[in-house]
């Protein structure tokens, strides 16, 4: 709607001179209109300061999150060394447990063929002659207990490996449990945090057409400010104009193209900023590249880019009226081309890639803007 | 004199020479199994841990200073595997070790004859000396010994018995040779004595030869004592010279 305000301005500034034919009674509507401007502008100032408020909030929110996300990712890797650790404790227990139990299995062959041999040997052996046999018996004994005692230490470290490895298994899985557990507050986080941004580059969105807004109505302002003061002006001899009769029965005017009126004429209410605005024209969705139509015959008398309009032509119908085509794609007639009622001036532009073709129209007599469904067939 | 009474004579000391010197040899083999069973004899003890040499020392004179103790020995591993090692290599290669020697230190025991026979007790009164690992000795070779001994003694007691014999017979024959009048310096009487005495040196022979073959198969072997079979030959010399006198 702010490039409504705009396309208003610069038809204000174009329609300046024929303007002061009639200048008291348009001051007195044109302060009207200021008026309005003014308390939209503070209205969407006020919503600027709100968007900008919740954009800081948002902001806030988001560095919270990325610090958040900083310490879960921090968390993770922590988490995700802990259980590598626990995983390579557990193999090494594993392979300890498995070198212990071959071990003990060597030395319990070993002490098992030596109680054989101790066992033919004191069979073997006099028992009532021979003292060397009671050394070689202490040292066959002595060998067997010692292997005994390596195979009971063995078993003890095997029993105790065992244990830590069973425990280094339950701290592995619990560790990866909260590792996946960690993931998924991270991805969760992750989701918040793009959610925000989301929300953050809506509000920034927001914030930047409040801004844009706010902008236009300002220039808006100035604009009918100028127009006020320039009508206010005592007028210059020979420049008088009238403003004519115009002769055109309402609900007579053609369409310009086929489709729905998306934006009627008036004071609208905007959802998206949650405010009131007041369109001086209006906007028809039309089919991609729709050809435009003149509403009536008349002369072009301004075409080009303007502002954030895009193409815009404007016909002068003869007697202070005017109709104004924005949005436009392609223009088909040049500056000062004469055009018949229906003929085809242009081609609907599109506002963004993929949506179907739009259509901006304004009629004015003077600088009053007319609503334009009042004018134009009925459907 | 009549031929049948110096039969007789001859007869009495080649029983006598064969019973005496089967005595006399039993009573040998004994003593010298009783000795090398003795003389085998050793109790080892083993410590738990190394000691250091003061305290080793202080302990072997404790076990020494203990009753009936011969000898003791204090025996470290070192010494001990060395010994193995040179008496039983095979056995040394034969066990695997863990570490390099399983043995502990020792002190190695030889008790008296009394010690032997009480070893129980003597265990009891060197088992507080220290904290003992082991205590070894064949308990087989105890009851060997204490058997050797007592049949020993038996035979010692038989044959105290028969010298007793000859003694009394031959205080009898000259008791009666006094009342009789110079009855030691007949022919006869001598004669008697000569024929007794060569009868026993003949039963003497008789033992000799039939346990030679035996030497070659016993793990023990002792002569009787010479003194020993002059006193047998002596008393069947004097049991045949009073028998016969007072038969004729």
């Amino acid at each position: 709607m702010s490039v409504l305000r705009a396309a208003a301005a610069l038809f204000l500034l174009l329609a300046l001179a024929p303007a002061r034919a009639r200048a008291q009674p348009a001051a007195q509507a044109k302060k009207q209109e200021l008026g309005q401007v003014q308390k939209e502008l503070e209205a969407t100032r006020r919503d600027l300061d709100e968007f900008r408020r919740q954009e800081q909030s948002l902001g806030q929110e988001l560095h919270k999150i990325e610090s958040r996300t900083g310490d879960a990712r921090r968390r993770i890797e922590t988490l995700r060394r802990n259980v590598q650790s626990a995983e390579s404790k557990k193999k090494e227990l594993k392979a300890r447990l498995i070198a212990v139990g071959q071990a003990s299995g060597y030395w319990k062959g070993s002490a098992q063929g030596e109680l054989r041999a101790y066992a033919r040997a004191q069979a073997s052996s006099d028992d009532a002659f021979g003292r060397e046999d009671l050394w070689r018996e202490a040292y066959r004994r002595a060998a067997i207990l010692e292997k005994v005692e390596l195979i009971a230490g063995l078993q003890g470290i095997s029993r105790t490996t065992a244990l830590a490895e069973a425990e280094s298994r339950l701290k592995a899985q619990e560790l990866s449990q909260r590792h996946r557990q960690a993931q998924k507050e991270q991805a969760s986080t992750q989701r918040e945090y793009e959610q925000k941004k989301a929300v953050m580059a809506q509000t920034q969105e927001k914030v930047a057409a409040a801004a844009a807004h706010a902008k236009e109505l300002e220039e808006s302002a100035k604009a009918l400010t100028r127009l006020i003061r320039s009508l206010r002006e005592p007028r210059k001899p020979g420049k008088t104009t009238q403003v004519a009769h115009w002769d055109v029965p309402p609900n007579s005017l053609l369409w310009p193209a086929q489709g729905a009126v998306l934006k009627p004429f008036g004071r609208q209410r905007n959802p998206e900023l949650n405010t009131w605005v007041i369109n001086q024209g209006i906007m028809i969705q039309t089919p991609l590249q729709a050809q435009v139509a003149a509403v009536r015959g008349g002369k072009v008398i301004f075409c080009g880019p303007f502002r954030s309009y895009g193409q815009v032509m404007i016909l002068d119908h003869g007697a202070n009226f005017f109709s104004i085509y924005g949005g436009l794609g392609e223009i088909l007639k040049p500056k000062g081309s004469e055009v018949q009622p229906g003929e085809i001036i242009a081609k609907a532009g599109a506002p963004k890639a993929g949506d179907g073709g739009r259509l901006y129209l304004e009629l004015r007599r003077g600088t009053e803007a007319l609503d334009p469904l009042v004018w134009l067939q009925k459907r | 004199m009549r031929k049948s009474r110096l039969s007789l004579c001859v007869l009495l000391g080649l029983v006598a020479g064969l019973g005496g010197e089967t005595l006399l040899f039993m009573q040998r083999q004994c003593r010298v199994v009783e000795e090398s069973l003795r003389d085998d004899f050793r109790v080892l003890l083993f410590l738990r841990a190394d000691l250091d040499d003061g305290k080793q020392k202080v302990l072997e004179e404790r076990l020494r200073s203990l009753p009936d103790v011969d000898d003791v020995r204090g025996v470290s591993r070192q010494e001990q595997l060395a010994a193995l090692k040179k008496d039983d290599p095979e056995l040394i290669e034969s066990v695997a070790l863990i570490g390099d020697n399983p043995l502990m230190p020792a002190f190695e025991v030889r008790l008296g004859e009394a010690g032997i026979a009480k070893i129980a007790q003597w265990l009891t009164q060197a088992q507080p000396l220290a904290d003992w690992a082991d205590v070894r000795y064949k308990p087989a070779q105890v009851q060997a010994i204490l058997q050797a001994q007592l049949y020993a003694r038996f035979l010692d007691l038989a044959l105290a018995a028969l010298v007793c014999l000859g003694a009394a017979l031959a205080l009898a024959g000259i008791w009666s040779a006094g009342r009789a009048g110079s009855l030691l310096l007949r022919r006869e009487g001598a004669l008697a004595a000569l024929l007794t005495a060569l009868g026993a040196v003949g039963g003497v022979g008789l033992v000799c030869l039939m346990v030679l073959p035996l030497r070659s198969v016993a793990p023990w072997w002792g002569w009787p004592t010479v003194g020993g079979q002059l006193a047998l030959l002596a008393g069947s010399s004097a049991a045949g010279w009073v028998l016969c006198a007072r038969a004729e």
